[in-house]
């Protein structure tokens, strides 16, 4: 706390000796944060918003009587249905969090012999991973509907989770930074009689928590506003996500209107998460580089 | 304890390529300070890490001990290497650093611990043990790695440049450390540098290398004052040894060598060596170390018959203690003179020198070898 209080008073003070070029660019970047901010804002309120203030025209960024009615409608809307929204809710999570773990471990798994070991055809794995880059999701959705649907693994966490696992950008941006260790101390542990297991864990991992912070967040993102395996690879209801059932809430025409103070609940159920992970992992990123000493 | 023995090792590091280190053949005595020397990219460190079986041998033999060790892994080596960049593992504090080692030995938890607490006491880092490596200055941070080998009580200390990051004062506060802590450990140690003054300072025996091979192995006295070839006497000492061209003549059952501006006699010693490879009317390279001339007077006029060594002084430099003062002796043939500082000529004035002739080397024009 007094940390906090010191740093506010340095920011004051060199807020005092800026030069004007520093104030006009100040400013700008608040105005251009404070407007980014807005979705947020919106998001929020809309989803406080009563029933008669979310068709307002022109629409309202404040709610006017904030109230907790979408969110008891959004237990009520789909009580009558046969899956309750809990069970998406359910699904999500347990699909993210799995996603999250196995996502990390697998792309640093993947990293550190690409970065560190010298063995044939590491440049050939190393580019197929970069091109698999550049495949949207839509293009390889039917091919990788036959390898869930051959491994038998439709409405199960498995068809849920073995899609996302595989994560290039993660795989690539560890392997960036693993490159950056020097060989030296990979080397000096060996010296001391380090196995490799245990040189992967106490000195790769520790130094490439940057980015297996980044690819946390990325593959927790990606997890948890899919709907694309739920919709691909889930016939059963009951294996459905969240993302998923705020799409049938807005789509389905026949009560579009009614259901729209549901989906506002919904959106912001499924932004917080988000938004949670991401300044959680965002202090670890800057702390752990921080502290890492990797130049 | 122990030695390490090279048997005509090998390293091609490409299949192609050039070799790294070629034929090397070195015995290393037990608790002996051997010094690696050589250009940036000779394969000194190739070597070491041969050692340490953190590089592959494409052929033949090191043993360590009375063992081979070609196919032994680096932990089983019983070794330690101190790194040029220290290599302390960024995300530990120094006490864990410092007990990697013995945890990984499973060495009991209060023996870890004082064991850690005497060693960081004597290279004076005890109040350091709870930072991190970053919060380390150079010196400490060496300091940190060395107590981090010896923690291992190792056969064989390797050390790959580690004074090279630190600046120059510290540099020698940590060259005395260890050669301190050489004659307390007595334990073989293989020490790379680039840095001529370290290895001649530091060494029991200097390896000089070139381009992967090994030029000289010698005591660094030895090494200095009878190098094998122009390239050791160029490479050791600084300021660098002067090389003169001239022709050995023979008058009256007498040598002398001969440039265009002088001639001087050759001690009687070296004859028999000379005439022996038929150097007698070829021309050859003398060369002389900067502190084996000597300064006799200034001179008004050139000299006419060619029995004085003259010069004219173009620069000079002062080091402290001594003064470089750097000779133009006509034909392109220069002289570097290490005098006392309080020597002092102005630049331009013509100086009478002689050579301490005992001092002389002479190498042949092509080859470049030492003839003796
Ligand atoms: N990992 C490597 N791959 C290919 N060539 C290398 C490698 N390491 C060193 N070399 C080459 O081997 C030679 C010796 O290198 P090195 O032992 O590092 O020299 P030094 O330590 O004496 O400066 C150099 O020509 C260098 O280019
Ligand atoms: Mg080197």
């Amino acid at each position: 706390m007094r940390d906090w209080a010191y740093n506010l008073k340095k920011g004051f003070r060199s807020l005092r000796r800026m030069t004007t070029f520093q104030w006009i660019l100040f400013v700008a970047m608040t105005l251009l944060a404070a407007f980014m901010l807005l979705p947020i804002v919106y998001l929020v309120n809309h989803a406080l918003k009563p029933f008669n203030e979310l068709f307002l025209y022109p629409p309202t960024f404040i709610a006017k009587q904030p109230t907790l009615q979408n969110f008891t409608d959004l237990i009520v809307v789909t009580q009558s249905s046969a899956v309750p929204v809990t069970r998406y809710l359910f699904n999500s999570i347990v699909m993210s969090v799995l996603v999250f773990f196995t996502s990390c471990l697998i792309s640093v798994l993947c990293a550190y012999p690409l970065s560190k070991h010298k063995f044939p055809g590491r440049g050939i794995i190393f580019s197929g991973i970069i091109i698999s880059l550049m495949f949207a999701p839509e293009m390889v959705g039917i091919p990788r509907y036959f390898v869930i649907s051959n491994l038998g693994i439709i409405n199960t966490y498995w068809g849920h989770v073995l899609p996302l696992v595989a994560m290039p950008v993660g795989v690539f941006l560890m392997k960036q930074f693993i490159d950056q260790i020097p060989d030296e101390l990979l080397e000096a542990a060996k010296v001391e009689g380090a196995k490799e297991l245990r040189i992967f864990a106490k000195i790769v991992v520790p130094l490439c928590m940057p980015a297996v912070a980044t690819t946390a967040i990325l593959s927790f993102q990606t997890a948890w506003s899919s709907d694309e395996t739920s919709t691909l690879f889930m016939e059963d209801e009951t294996m459905k996500t969240l993302p998923f059932f705020v799409n049938t809430l807005t789509n389905n025409l026949s009560n579009n209107v009614a259901n729209q103070g549901a989906a506002a609940a919904v959106a912001l159920l499924l932004f917080l998460p988000n938004f949670i992970i991401f300044l959680a992992m965002q202090k670890k990123v800057i702390t752990t580089m921080m502290h890492s000493g990797i130049k | 304890m122990a030695r390490v023995l090279f048997n005509n090792v090998v390293k091609r590091y490409n299949k192609s390529g050039q070799l790294s280190v070629d034929h090397f053949n070195l015995e290393i005595e037990d608790q002996e300070f051997m010094v690696l020397v050589g250009p940036s990219g000779c394969g000194k460190s190739t070597t070491l890490r041969m050692v340490a079986g953190l590089e592959q041998i494409s052929s033949g033999d090191i043993y360590i001990g009375d063992q081979l060790v070609n196919d032994v892994p680096p932990k089983k080596r019983d070794i330690a290497m101190v790194f040029q960049n220290y290599a302390l593992y960024p995300n530990m504090s120094i006490f864990e650093n410092m007990a990697f080692g013995l945890r990984l030995r499973k060495t009991e938890k209060h023996v870890i611990e004082s064991s850690v607490k005497s060693q960081s006491r004597t290279l004076e880092i005890e109040h350091l043990l709870e930072r991190k490596p970053k919060q380390l200055s150079g010196g400490q941070r060496q300091r940190v790695a060395l107590g981090r080998a010896i923690l291992r009580t190792p056969q064989v200390f390797l050390m790959d440049e580690p004074l090279s990051n630190l600046d120059a004062k510290l540099r020698v506060q940590m060259r005395e450390m260890i050669i301190e802590l050489h004659r307390e450990l007595a334990t073989t140690m293989i020490y790379v540098t680039h840095d001529q003054t370290e290895a001649m300072t530091m060494g029991t025996r200097i390896c000089v290398m070139k381009d992967g091979l090994i030029m000289q192995v010698d005591t660094p006295e030895v090494v200095y004052n009878r190098p094998v070839n122009r390239f050791v006497a160029s490479f050791i000492g600084s300021p660098e040894m002067n090389f003169l061209q001239g022709t050995i003549m023979e008058k009256e059952r007498s040598l002398y060598f001969s440039t265009k501006r002088f001639f001087m006699e050759i001690p009687y010693s070296m004859h028999e060596a000379l005439r022996a490879g038929g150097n007698v009317d070829r021309s050859v390279t003398m060369g002389i170390r900067p502190e084996n001339l000597q300064i006799v007077r200034e001179l008004d006029e050139p000299p006419t018959d060619g029995t004085q060594i003259t010069g004219i002084v173009t620069f000079s430099e002062l080091m402290g203690a001594d003064r470089y003062i750097h000779l133009d002796l006509g034909h392109e043939q220069k002289l570097v003179i290490r005098a006392p500082a309080f020597t002092k000529y102005a630049d331009g004035t013509r100086l009478e020198v002689t050579m301490k002739s005992e001092f002389i080397n002479f190498f042949h024009r092509e080859t470049g070898n030492a003839i003796r």
